[in-house]
């Protein structure tokens, strides 16, 4: 036998041992990303998640009428501990009625303006949670190629369970840029 | 199917890999590409502009003044661009529109338009820096600057 045959049967032994480990090594890699996703998706991080993404559409005024505003205050209170306090700069409100009176009554220069929460990250304990995040107010002209930023502001949330939901029991504005 | 891959698609696909793996690094590690908004750098920087922040700039050096910088919010979606004027331990002042850095007048050749602002002074701890935008036509209200700590500075802006 030549030299070189010997050589191709041996490497095609080593080649089938390895891909005879690396068969149930994916498996064993594929079962694990499967069940840190399901406890991922079912977590309560992800549940926090989705009532910031769902909360940001409903604080986002873009194509509301008249009748819709009002649906959407509605909707607002699940979100909101009824003792809420909400510190903004220098302002304060303590309640969630309060709150919901100045989000009504908020006249935005533009109904194109969207609410988006960025670079959100969640710590969850037992039955309260924080959620540090950006709060993103972009201007979403359709003649424009891309949205254009308005403002933006820093914070943290703080949520407890409420009847078995995540509702917000305070929110405080971070000032990036100290004075 | 031959126009898109080449002669030797192989070649090609290793090459594209390599630019698509190249480029993710760099926008990772290296570059922070930045959409400038607003108008509180100007005239320095339009509305609109297109920039990077260079995240190595101060691996191996600390900021100085004049440094324009990218200053992170919660995450790096949304940064501040700003103008470094005040160094750790230093006393900022602002006064009818004049920056005072421990007292003295500073030198602000990219600052074209200025209006009276006023603030009361400021010392900076350790590892704070003063930020504040060129333009300050605007009233003072309107524009964001003040003090960050070093960890919220992203990296020197490249151009």
């Amino acid at each position: 036998m030549p030299p070189s045959a010997g050589r191709t049967i041996a490497g095609n032994q080593t080649g089938s041992a390895s891909a005879r480990l690396l068969i149930p090594l994916c498996g064993v890699l594929l079962v694990i990303a499967g069940v840190l996703t399901y406890r991922w998706w079912t977590g309560e991080e992800h549940v926090i998640r989705g009532r910031l993404e769902s909360l940001a559409t409903l604080l986002s005024p873009a194509g509301d009428s008249g009748f819709s505003t009002i649906s959407r205050i509605g909707q607002l209170r699940g979100y909101f501990a009824p003792d809420v306090r909400v510190q903004l700069g220098g302002d304060e409100i303590i309640s969630r009625d309060a709150l919901l009176a100045l989000v009504s009554r908020w006249q935005p220069p533009t109904k194109n303006l969207k609410i988006e929460f960025v670079d959100v990250s969640v710590t969850v304990e037992d039955d309260t949670a924080l959620a540090s995040l950006t709060a993103k107010l972009s201007n979403t002209d359709a003649a424009a190629a891309e949205d254009t930023i308005a403002d933006a502001r820093e914070g943290v949330l703080t949520f407890r369970k409420l009847d078995g939901e995540w509702v917000i029991s305070s929110v405080e504005s971070t000032d990036t840029l100290q004075r | 199917m031959r126009i898109l891959f080449g002669s030797n698609p192989r070649a090609t696909i290793a090459r594209s890999l390599t630019i698509i793996a190249v480029s993710a690094i760099v926008l990772r590690f290296v570059l922070l590409p930045v959409r400038l908004e607003g108008i509180s750098m100007l005239p320095t920087y339009e509305d609109g502009e297109i920039n990077f922040a260079n995240r190595l700039a101060y691996k191996f050096k600390t900021p100085v003044r004049g440094d324009v910088v990218a200053i992170r919010m919660a995450g790096e979606s949304v940064v501040y661009v700003k103008r470094i004027i005040g160094l750790p331990h230093e006393e900022v002042r602002i006064r009818m529109g004049t920056v005072l850095i421990n007292g003295k007048p500073l030198v602000e050749p990219t600052v074209r338009y200025r209006i009276p602002w006023n603030m009361a002074p400021m010392t900076l701890r350790t590892d704070e820096y003063f930020l504040v935008g060129d333009n300050r036509s605007m009233d003072m209200m309107n524009h964001d600057f003040g003090r960050a700590m070093r960890g919220r500075i992203v990296g020197k802006l490249l151009y």
